[in-house]
């Protein structure tokens, strides 16, 4: 059977996790833990970088400049409330999911 | 110097989406950072703080590694280095993972037609058990190791190597992975411009990254790859012929492999001893020594033994024994292989050790990210523990079997 003619149930996986005991580096009990979850954070700013990236370098191949577009942008009042309620909101959400 | 090397796309290696590509990306560079940045930072710490404090705390200063480790891992600027050292390389596997599973049986269907409209031997013996060592933990923390299967024809573990070990290299062994291959090739071709060899064997080879380099420079010789990882053999095999060579690949056990007596000319292994097991490693010797015909060679490429380093440098070696999963890492660079090779039938004088430099070099231009200028600074660094191929040059045990054994005895 070829991947076209599977289902997503019959597609098989990879092992996702290595077996053999994870070592401790922190004494801080929780630490390591949080270290690979930052880390993983950094992993996908880097690829949200990137992907902005892409999209202003496909962007000026097609004539358009986003990125002096971006620099030059003017924010109005709407835009600078729409802006600073999203940040408040992400920061709430930030100190009470722990 | 900016590392911008990238892999030589080949028919049978996954393709990354953007952001898989980016994912990935983030994780060489992630590695580059902790050597060029981090791992620097290791010295001062020792002199300045732990040193100090473990002979405030022992009345002597540290005399091994182990005195030396013993401090290190309270310092939290080492446990910063060694835990993101860790995290790396987890991400890194993660990263080639993601990208395989969204097209696992699409690879699986590739490599089956590349294989099949090869000439050259692929032999996958039914009910093959491969030894303990290689499976009771997963080997510098790759999912899955290099045996498990997780569908018909799987080569899962196979692609996940070749993707993965390019990240982990962050490039430095070529576009092709291929580099340790070639670069004893080329110490072969330059100290032993005569040697002809008619057939070669690969132990240990995974996906043949190094293996191939071999039948590129004798085109005419015939040239076996063998592993103990089933999915890393078919991979192998697929990736050679789409790289349109003929190279034969069997899954098979160096120990013992089912080859007559004194049938190849060359033996080689490269980054295999280190995998194996105090017990194999002679009985791994001895059968290259049985397997090599009169006036051939057996070469080990591997990193250098302990007894060549100060402590401390070993101290940052062995923490890939206690944070890679790589159990027989330390211990194999305190085996005497001059002591193995006469036991395995070798003359002494017929062993060495050398150095096979690094054919980066050759890159340069060639292949996209690779300027001379890069590649010239890979070649020519001096050894620095930790970092990935230390010194631009490879570490290589040499031993050749006498042209005639009974004017040796
Ligand atoms: C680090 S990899 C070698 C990389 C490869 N030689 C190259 O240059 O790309 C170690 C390999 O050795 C294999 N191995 C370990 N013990 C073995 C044995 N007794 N016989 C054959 N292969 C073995 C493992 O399955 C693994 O694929």
């Amino acid at each position: 059977m070829s991947g076209i003619d599977m289902t997503e149930a019959e597609r098989p996986h990879v092992i996702r996790h290595a077996r053999g005991k994870r070592p401790q580096f922190y004494d801080t009990p929780g630490m390591d833990q949080a270290m690979s979850m930052i880390m993983v954070l950094a992993n996908e700013m880097a690829v949200l970088r990137d992907r902005l990236d892409s999209a202003e370098r496909v962007a000026k191949a097609s004539g358009l400049d986003l990125a002096a577009g971006i620099e030059a942008l003017e924010l109005d009042q709407a835009a600078l409330e729409e802006r600073e309620e999203r940040r408040q909101d992400f920061m709430r959400r930030l100190s009470t999911c722990n | 110097m900016l590392n911008t090397f990238q892999q030589a796309d080949h028919p049978a290696l996954p393709k990354a989406s953007a952001d898989e590509a980016a994912r990935q990306e983030f994780t060489k560079s992630f590695k580059g950072f902790i050597q060029s940045t981090l791992l620097p930072g290791l010295t001062p710490v020792y002199q300045t703080r732990v040193a100090k404090r473990f002979e405030k705390e022992h009345g002597r200063p540290p005399a091994d590694r182990r005195d030396i480790r013993s401090g290190m891992v309270n310092d939290i600027y080492f446990q910063h280095y060694a835990a993101a050292n860790r995290i790396a390389q987890e991400l890194l596997w993660e990263s080639v993972n993601g990208s395989i599973d969204r097209q696992l049986p699409e690879l699986i269907a590739k490599a089956r037609e590349l294989s099949a409209a090869a000439k050259a031997e692929l032999v996958i013996p039914e009910g093959f058990v491969p030894p303990r060592y290689v499976t009771a933990l997963d080997i510098h923390c790759m999912p899955g190791g290099y045996c498990s299967e997780v569908a018909a024809d799987d080569i899962s573990v196979g692609a996940l190597y070749d993707r993965g070990v390019y990240l982990y290299a962050m490039g430095y062994t070529g576009p092709n992975n291929d580099d340790m291959g070639r670069s004893v090739v080329n110490y072969l071709k330059h100290h032993a411009p005569d040697f002809k060899p008619r057939r070669i064997l690969d132990m240990g080879c995974t996906v043949g990254h190094s293996t191939l380099p071999y039948k590129e420079l004798f085109p005419d010789a015939e040239v076996w790859g063998i592993d103990v990882g089933g999915p890393c053999i078919r991979y192998a095999h697929a990736r050679a012929a789409g790289f349109g060579l003929e190279v034969n690949f069997a899954q098979m056990n160096a120990e013992e492999t089912t080859f007559p007596d004194e049938h190849f000319d060359l033996v080689v292994s490269h980054i295999l001893l280190h995998e194996t097991s105090g017990k194999a490693m002679p009985r791994i010797f001895a059968e290259a020594h049985r397997v090599l015909a009169p006036g051939g060679m057996m070469i080990h490429a591997d990193l250098p033994p302990f007894d060549l380093m100060d402590p401390f440098t070993q101290f940052i070696l062995d923490n890939e024994t206690w944070y890679n999963n790589e159990p027989f890492w330390g211990a194999m660079r305190d085996m005497d292989q001059f002591a193995l090779a006469q036991k395995a039938g070798f003359d002494l004088a017929d062993v060495k050790f050398d150095t096979a430099p690094m054919a980066v070099m050759e890159f340069a231009a060639a292949a996209e990210g690779y300027s001379q200028e890069a590649s010239e600074a890979v070649a020519e660094r001096d050894f620095t523990a930790g970092e990935f191929a230390p010194g631009g040059g490879w570490e290589v045990l040499i031993a050749r079997k006498p042209l005639d054994k009974a004017l040796a005895a």
